[in-house]
């Protein structure tokens, strides 16, 4: 696309004119995204007298992490007056596994479905990606029950067995989509070789799969570290995870609203996630566009 | 080959055959339990008595009848309305608006790109929780302006029952609209050069080339952009939360906060139940036609 | 190296049958050619003899052993793929040996049976860099390495050459021809050309529709194509087809081929006795444009094979070797092959000769060989 460039019918100074007009409204929109990323941090890094005397714009004439360490060691969460800290833990432990079990079991279903097909397995992988759409206030009900049934209501444990379960569908889907593509040809030429099903899985085409991996890693964390809802539904208590406290934190209505806390709060809820998008970006946008583009 | 041997190559190559079938059966299993079996209990409670605990008790279509007398239900279902519809097509709009600009050969477009994407990355509490601080009616944009000397300017919304929604609309369009952008310019690259190359020699300015040729020919992807956006109106549950409360009183309430709050802070689990299935069934009318079609028509996606 | 028989072959998938009946037998150190059109079935039977597909009826057996359950690897079988089908995340070494190791062949060994067959293919200096650093011929070459270290009965080839530029087709095909003829292997080899049909079989095997048209050596086909398919299919450029009628004149046979009141007639010279039934008939006339020349000398006089006749020249073709004359009879384009130092102009007429030894007839109905 970028060949259009050179059609522009419009020659010297009007086209400079329109250029510089393009750059202008790209960073003025820029300025929009930006904007409440910096006043978040502007705002952690005052001290609440700054934040009441001074302007929203303007930066910290004293830069203080006091907002930061309180946020992380004294913010009230509850009657818990221990920090955001523990909720930060809360979410690492949940997420991680959750992370890793829903991608290892998409990327086995997808192999599964894709080179070693069965009567039916279109079937299977319709109902499977049928529930990826299902707006989850559906499944809270029951989902409350069945826990409290298997002694796991609002522990972690629980939480990770909700977001593996409604993972599976997203990640099914980015492996499957991705091993349509590797040719069935190199299947066939291991399994002359000699190798079963899960030899091939290990030694062929989990190695190739590195891409597809990646996306899905990306993805699903972003996803469970940033849940609420099923946070909120299923764990809000000790073992919230940091969405939750946050929100906790924030909505408190007891005491005097500590701005700064809760920015900085925010920031450090947000900051997991951010940097893993900063980090690896490219391979976030593949994971957020391959599955919807195709629908 | 001796015939015990047969037998038990006989029976590995059984379940080799059946291997695949074996390692897909949890995950569909799970699906099946999880996503299907909880849809119909979720309805079986919508047409029970159930209140603060499930209960069992048939009680017809009352569930419905009294979630439709509910004022606070229609209030939710015409926020969903006004925010569903001004946060995709605002959406709509500047991301197509950012896709095209960015696609003119532009010098910081990974870095532009890179900022109008993040947004996605964080979680709606935080979100919400920014713009509640930034729309904050005393410390907030108005305090800014009226710094800057605009001091007749006023910026209550947050807490203006009749205008709260919009700020969910304002936060949602921040967060959402970089996905967009995201997924038309994707559209953009993929457009043939040729017809390009031959509206140029037919003399076509730039602006006509963009909206008689090439927004017309990524028409697919509006329309996938309108389904995921219209999902996640349906579904926006989090940033309500954290930027109005559903508040003030129930006037930013959008059918999942109201879902939320009847089935888990009121005792009323039938009725919570009840509009969750009204969701399924509005999210399934958008979907479902959707996924039919591009089954139907885009076979190539094997 | 083993004998390769099929026995009544038949593949369904559901309702669809893409094999039906197949019945071949080829002796060890035989080279099939499995030849057709896309969809004949080519693939499929091969994907049979590999066992990565069950016959749906019907025995396959390698020598004397019976093969139809028995898993692939346990076939004594080695296969060669279209997209050579290479482990991308392995070096070629370990391409070559990964079967190997699956069977538990020793260190030592895999590397003496690596070490043997880099040098017989020249890959030698390729056995440490990973598939994608190398250029279609080598991984071609790699292929054929890994089904060779294997040492098996028969060797399958799907359609190996396709993926490569012409020029290296041939050398290739010239490469498989060599080695086949060092190792003496079986195999059986699928391909939709039928010029590497005609230069690597021992025998061809045509298909088309899953129906197996005429199985016999290379010649045999070319000369005697049992039906108007295998007739067109083998032999570039295809053979002539023209409809004519069988007329007897004096006792001699001959064919009459209209012509707008000015029939062409070429006596035979050869009447087998099944051309007795068709007598003032209709027939298809197959003729191959090598045997329709410029005027041979000695043509037309008794007990010649060659005929003479005139007609208009629409389009001339040169190609270097010959040039192909495209000449109009009865509303069909007929092609001739004629010498470059006699070839004519457009929209001249010239006589040209037609070799009667090397002709078919075919039942205009049927389409079988007369």
């Amino acid at each position: 696309m970028a060949d259009i460039q050179t059609y522009s019918h419009d020659a010297g100074w009007k086209h400079t004119v329109l250029r510089g007009l393009l750059y202008l409204i790209l960073i003025l929109f820029a300025a929009y995204y930006l904007f409440p990323l910096i006043v978040m941090i502007s705002t952690s890094l005052k001290s609440l007298d700054e934040i009441r005397e001074g302007s929203l714009i303007s930066l910290p004439r004293v830069v203080t992490f006091d907002a930061w360490n309180y946020a992380w060691n004294e913010a009230c969460v509850g009657v818990e007056c221990t920090g955001i800290k523990i909720y930060f833990w809360n979410s690492v432990k949940m997420a991680i596994p959750a992370v890793l079990i829903s991608t290892f079991l998409g990327a086995i279903n997808g192999y599964a479905l894709t080179k070693w097909r069965f009567k039916g397995a279109n079937i299977v992988f319709a109902l499977l990606l049928f529930g990826c759409f299902i707006p989850f206030q559906v499944v809270l009900l029951p989902m409350s029950q069945v826990l409290g049934k298997l002694g796991l209501a609002s522990s972690t444990p629980g939480l990770v067995l909700v977001h593996v379960v409604y993972g599976l569908c997203f990640t099914t889907l980015f492996f499957r989509n991705y091993y349509v593509s590797i040719p069935d040809e190199l299947v066939k030429a291991a399994t002359i070789d000699g190798a079963g099903f899960f030899t091939i899985f290990w030694r062929i085409i989990l190695p190739i799969s590195t891409p597809i991996i990646v996306v899905s890693v990306i993805w699903q964390f972003t996803q469970i570290w940033n849940d609420f809802l099923f946070g909120a539904s299923f764990a809000s208590g000790a073992n919230a995870p940091m969405t939750v406290a946050l929100n906790n934190i924030v909505n408190t209505t007891t005491g005097v609203k500590q701005y700064n806390v809760d920015m900085a709060a925010a920031l450090l809820t947000g900051l997991p996630t951010l940097l893993v998008y900063v980090l690896a970006g490219k391979y976030f946008v593949r994971g957020l566009t391959a599955g919807s583009v195709k629908g | 080959m001796g015939a015990s041997q047969s037998t038990e190559s006989n029976l590995t190559a059984s379940i080799q055959r059946h291997l695949s079938k074996i390692v897909v059966a949890p995950s569909f299993a799970a699906s099946l339990f999880f996503v299907y079996g909880f849809i119909l209990w979720t309805g079986y409670m919508a047409f029970s008595k159930s209140r603060m605990l499930p209960v069992w008790d048939w009680a017809g279509l009352r569930q419905y009848e009294r979630l439709w007398q509910m004022e606070r239900w229609h209030v939710a279902i015409e926020n969903l309305l006004i925010f569903g519809g001004l946060f995709i097509v605002t959406c709509l709009i500047i991301g197509c608006l950012l896709a095209v600009l960015l696609d003119q050969r532009i010098r910081a477009e990974g870095a532009l790109r890179t900022i109008f994407l993040y947004p996605m990355a964080l979680s709606f509490i935080v979100t919400g929780t920014v713009w509640k601080w930034l729309l904050n009616p005393g410390l907030g944009l108005e305090s800014m302006m009226h710094d800057l000397g605009w001091t007749s300017f006023k910026f209550d919304w947050l807490v203006n029952s009749d205008m709260a929604i919009y700020t969910v609309v304002i936060a949602a369009v921040w967060q959402a609209s970089g996905f967009v952008m995201a997924m038309f310019l994707a559209a953009l690259r993929g457009v043939d050069q040729d017809i390009i190359r031959a509206a140029y020699m037919d003399g076509a300015s730039l602006p006509r080339i963009y909206f008689g040729i090439i927004i017309p020919s990524i028409r697919p992807v509006f329309l996938s952009a309108i389904v995921v956006l219209a999902h996640l109106a349906v579904k926006s549950f989090d940033l309500v939360i954290a930027l109005t409360g559903g508040g003030p009183g129930y006037s930013s309430d959008l059918p999942a906060t109201f879902m939320y709050t009847m089935a888990f802070q009121r005792n009323q689990l039938g009725v919570g139940a009840a509009s969750a299935m009204m969701m399924l069934a509005t999210v399934m009318a958008i979907i479902v036609p959707y996924l039919y079609s591009e089954l139907r028509g885009g076979k190539k996606n094997g | 190296m083993a004998s390769l028989t099929l026995d009544k072959v038949r593949k369904a998938f559901g309702p669809v049958e893409v094999l039906k009946e197949i019945n071949l037998a080829i002796d060890d150190g035989e080279f099939l050619v499995l030849v057709g059109p896309s969809g004949c079935g080519k693939s499929t039977l091969l994907n049979l003899i590999a066992g990565l597909e069950t016959a749906t009826d019907g025995e396959i057996r390698i020598g004397d052993r019976v093969i139809n359950d028995v898993h692939p690897k346990d076939r004594n079988i080695a296969m060669v793929f279209q997209s050579y089908a290479l482990y991308p995340n392995m070096t070629v070494r370990k391409n070559i040996t990964f079967g190997l190791e699956i069977r538990g062949v020793s260190n030592q060994e895999r590397d003496k049976a690596v070490a043997d067959v880099a040098k017989l293919l020249q890959i030698e200096p390729l056995l440490d860099r990973k598939p994608s650093q190398l250029s279609g011929g080598q991984r071609q070459r790699v292929a054929m390495g890994r089904a060779l270290v294997r040492d098996p009965d028969i060797f399958l080839f799907d359609e190996p050459l396709s993926n490569l530029d012409a020029k290296l087709r041939v050398d290739m095909r010239t490469e498989i021809k060599k080695l086949h003829q060092r190792l003496g292997s079986t195999i059986v080899y699928v391909t939709h050309d039928q010029i590497e049909a005609m230069t690597l079989a021992s025998r061809i095997a045509v298909m088309k529709d899953g129906i197996l048209q005429q199985f016999d050596t290379p010649q045999n086909i070319y000369e005697r194509p049992n039906n108007m398919f295998v007739a067109g299919f083998i032999g570039s450029p295809s053979m002539n087809f023209i409809d004519a009628t069988l007329s007897e004149e004096n006792g001699k046979l001959a064919i009459t081929i209209p012509r707008n009141g000015n029939p062409i007639v070429l006596p035979l010279f050869e009447a087998p006795e099944s051309y007795r039934g068709y007598i003032g008939k209709d027939v298809v006339f197959g003729i191959r444009p090598e045997a329709l020349t410029h005027k041979r000398t000695g043509s037309d006089e008794p007990g010649s094979q060659y005929v003479n006749f005139d007609s208009k020249v629409e389009v001339i073709e040169p190609t270097g070797a010959d040039t192909m004359t495209v000449i109009e009879i009865a509303g069909k384009e007929i092609v001739a092959r004629v010498r470059p130092d006699r070839q004519p102009k457009p929209g001249e007429s010239m006589t040209f000769s037609a070799d009667m030894s090397q002709i078919s007839l075919f039942d205009p109905d049927t389409e079988l060989r007369i």
